[in-house]
């Protein structure tokens, strides 16, 4: 079916694509800049010359990152966070939606503990109170620091209970009907339903441990420990000119490296790029289907 | 692990009781030992370490624990800060079992300490900012060294901590208790020097800066000069760090900001106020508004400078004596050295000679935990390395050599030394290698550097220079003939370091106030190069800053200079 469409919507159409490829645009460029560092040479990237396009084109910084055997032990670290993290994620964000996704009348005091969640997520003891907890429950210096203490993501929890709740609750009643407990509902039935919403928040988890550092800085109490992000951290970071003694300043400016730098920045954030499309439909259709109500 | 400390707590308590039970007799005097041993119990410990005797090895071993900062290339393969060959060494010649609470990359040590402190998580012995360390005087967490640093250190170790006349040592007294080990360093080492286009001195028939008038006609010559189409070159090199501190432009005339000074009246008065300052800024102003200096300057970082070297667009810079590492890569392109370029001393605007300035405060301490078991096992550590810092090089494969060299036993150019858990350093390192290392590469015989792995290395990389690996082209300016440890040298023989006159611990009023006086500071100097504030100004920051604090500060450090006498 033809929809006649005015001149004047075709124009609106034109500029708010053209604004939204800007956007994407700027989005773009500092990656590929990136990239463009990585393949360069380090003169050419010391005398300003690469921009978009790699100048003297070599994959040395490649070969350099590959070889170093610290940055693989991070990555792999980070693997294994994410791989635990997410599926604790995962795990605890449905077993907490499902129940608080009922109606007061089913589950008493389903208000007082939706509020105590949200409570946290306001609230916080402060950097020293929780290092401190995680220091005296023994976490310190171990994968579980990394993943505990950001078990329950919050946030995620009300995007799902909300979709929960947009599922029709006469699904749930047959079901019910038929002799299904709770846990056969929201295995068989809720959680198959809500693969969209699901993807999306997997998405939100992966990256959200992919991406942070700062907890692996604090908690791990040696290097070989470190989380991929934190060791980029510590490469990229420059000292603190205070600490600084003309001699360390020697030292850091011999190993002033923007090509192996960048290379390294690059790796970190391929793993993400690459998951990215493969979840980006759930993402779309994950969104829109939790924010339509009957 | 709290229980089993509260344990171990309470059986040194009853250790160091012993002594005083045995001397003292009747109910009275067993009262009064517990009454010490509670409320003093680092006083009492003494009581038990009187038998400790310095040369011999703890047998049974005992552990220190301590933190660590992490520096990937200081290790060989399969070593890690905790399990290598120093350590071990420790172990066999000390009875010392090293453990590391905690191992973090050299960059987040200072932050991670930071929290470590607050969680009030402390190792046996470890390294601090001075920042840090007034921190930990000021709540008590750390040992009054006086009596064990008299009682411990050996001679060698106190000849050698007290080289510079003391004024390290001093930095680490607090009402005249010595809180800590200072990590001596060379005070020389931050000495500024004039970086510059040798090649475009020649081509353009410029004289080499001796004065202060040469660098501004150098600096005036240079700007005019053209880049082959890359963008206009400029004459002086300034970065967001030097506009708002350019220590080196500023000593040509005279003017030490942020050192306190001598005045003619023998009082100390604080150099960022005095007229030379204001001198040194309006010549930096008008250099600005010339176009001699990059107009964005103020928010570019040192990496922008190099790239402007790179392309040609820049040949004066203020730097110290490292700065051509920085240059490597824009000077050596291809294997090819690109650009020539030379060091020189500070010059002057007068006939009065230019110095440098430098202090003789220290950045790092090594604290002792208020509640360490076995503080003189630290100083036998810091004993243990003074002996290998000045005992001469170890042969090839002799056991001491692991102190130097790691578990190689020789020299391979890395830096393992550092690996040692205590380290305190020379204070004139560079100034002797710039006093042998050039005439060494001339005899061919490095027996006067050989006790010194770091002036070693430095050798052997010139050395492959002179044969034609362009890689240590920086260390040729460096440690090379004419680079900048001969003008550090040369400083020190022409008595032209010029040291803060005061080395103190910060007074009050500094550390209420240092921090606001200094910004506004850093702020105005800014401002007044690029030519947002008039020089006037500089009248009217010098009364505020008198207002805001400076004046009480001034009296106070006249306090301590008065007591210093």
């Amino acid at each position: 079916m033809a929809v006649k469409v005015s001149k004047s919507y075709r124009l609106f159409t034109i500029m708010n694509n053209f604004l939204l490829l800007l956007l994407a645009i700027t989005c773009v460029l500092p990656m590929l800049h990136i990239l463009a560092l990585s393949f360069s040479s380090a003169s050419a990237v010391t005398a300003g010359e690469v921009t978009f396009w790699p100048v003297d084109w070599t994959t040395a910084a490649y070969e350099n990152v590959f070889g170093k055997k610290e940055y693989l032990v991070a990555f792999w670290v980070s693997i294994k966070r994410v791989a635990i993290g997410v599926t604790i994620n995962m795990l605890l964000t449905i077993l907490i939606a499902y129940p608080l996704s009922k109606e007061n009348s089913q589950f008493p005091g389903r208000t007082i503990y939706a509020w105590y969640f949200v409570f946290t997520m306001l609230f916080s003891g402060g950097l020293i109170p929780w290092y401190m907890i995680i220091k005296d429950t023994g976490l310190l210096d171990t994968i579980w620091a990394l993943v505990i203490p950001s078990a329950v993501p919050i946030f995620n929890v009300i995007i799902l209970l909300n979709f929960f709740r947009g599922l029709p609750k006469e699904l749930e009643e047959s079901a019910k009907l038929d002799g299904a407990g709770y846990f056969t509902v929201l295995w068989r039935i809720f959680v198959p339903l809500s693969m969209p919403a699901l993807a999306t928040l997997l998405l939100f988890a992966v990256v959200g441990h992919w991406n942070s550092w700062f907890d692996g800085l604090i908690l791990s109490n040696r290097t070989e420990h470190y989380p991929l992000q934190s060791f980029l951290q510590t490469i990229i970071i420059k000292l603190d000119p205070a600490y600084l003694t003309p001699k360390q300043a020697e030292l850091n400016a011999l190993m002033n490296n923007r090509t192996s730098r960048a290379a390294q920045i690059f790796v970190a954030a391929f793993p993400i790029l690459i998951i990215y499309p493969f979840l980006q439909r759930f993402f779309i259709k994950g969104i829109v289907l939790g924010s339509v109500k009957e | 692990m709290s229980l089993s400390k509260t344990k171990r707590f309470a059986l040194s308590c009853m250790v160091a009781l012993l002594p005083a039970m045995a001397a003292c007799s009747g109910t009275n005097g067993d009262k009064q030992g517990q009454n010490d041993a509670t409320s003093k119990p680092v006083e009492s410990a003494p009581a038990v370490e009187e038998k400790i005797d310095m040369n011999s090895k703890y047998d049974p071993p005992i552990t220190l624990t301590t933190f660590r900062g992490n520096v990937p290339e200081y290790f060989y393969p399969e070593e890690t800060m905790d399990k290598n060959a120093i350590y071990d060494a420790y172990e066999r010649d000390l009875g010392i079992t090293l453990k590391n609470n905690w191992v973090v990359d050299s960059k987040e040590y200072h932050s991670k300490l930071k929290i470590s402190i607050a969680a009030n998580d402390l190792a046996d012995f470890f390294l601090v900012s001075a920042e840090d360390l007034t921190t930990l005087v000021e709540s008590d967490m750390v040992m009054d060294l006086t009596e064990a640093y008299e009682k411990y250190a050996d001679e060698k170790t106190k000849k050698m901590l007290t080289s510079d006349g003391g004024k390290q040592m001093k930095s680490a007294t607090f009402n005249g208790k010595l809180m800590a080990i200072p990590q001596t360093n060379s005070p020389f080492n931050s000495a500024e020097m004039v970086w510059v286009r040798k090649d475009w001195l020649k081509e353009m028939n410029l004289p080499e800066p001796k004065t202060m008038q040469d660098v501004l006609a150098i600096s005036e010559a240079f700007a005019t000069r053209d880049s082959g189409g890359k963008g206009k070159v400029f004459g002086l090199g300034l970065n967001k760090e030097t506009i708002s501190q350019p220590l080196g432009f500023l000593n040509g005339y005279h003017a030490y900001p942020g050192q306190w000074v001598k005045d003619s009246s023998g009082k100390l008065v604080y150099g960022s106020v005095q007229p030379e300052v204001k001198t040194a800024l309006k010549q930096l102003q008008d250099l600005y508004k010339a176009g001699q200096i990059d107009p964005e300057a103020a928010v570019n970082d040192d990496a922008r400078n190099v790239e402007y070297i790179a392309n040609d667009r820049l040949g004066l810079i203020f730097g110290q004596f490292w700065y051509s590492a920085a240059l490597q890569d824009a000077v050596v392109k291809d294997n090819k050295v690109t650009q020539d370029w030379g060091v020189y001393m500070i010059p002057s605007i007068d006939d009065k000679p230019g110095m440098t300035q430098v202090s003789a405060t220290v950045n790092s301490f090594y604290v002792i935990n208020k509640n360490a078991k076995n503080p003189e096992a630290v100083f036998k550590l810091l004993n243990h390395w003074v002996g290998v810092l000045t005992g001469g090089l170890p042969a090839e494969g002799e056991p001491r050599a692991v102190y130097s060299f790691g578990k190689e036993l020789k020299e391979t150019g890395k830096e393992v030394w550092a690996v040692n858990p205590l380290v305190v350093l020379l204070q004139d390192l560079y100034i002797q290698g710039g006093e042998h290392i050039t005439e060494a590469l001339k005899t061919n015989d490095p027996s006067a550097i050989e006790w010194s792995g770091d002036l070693k290395n430095r050798y052997e990389q010139l050395k492959k220079y002179e044969a034609g690996d362009t890689t240590f082209w920086l260390q040729s300016k460096i440690a090379g003939e004419e680079g900048a440890f001969t003008r550090m040298y040369e400083y020190f023989k022409e008595d032209r370091y010029h040291f803060n006159e005061f080395y103190g611990t910060a007074t009050p009023t500094m550390i209420e106030r240092d921090e606001l006086l200094k910004t506004k500071e850093k702020e105005m100097f800014a401002k007044i190069i690029i030519g947002s504030a008039s020089i006037d100004e500089f009248d009217k920051f010098v009364e505020e800053w008198n207002k805001l604090g400076g004046e009480k500060i001034t009296e106070e450090v006249n306090d301590w200079y008065a007591n210093m006498q």
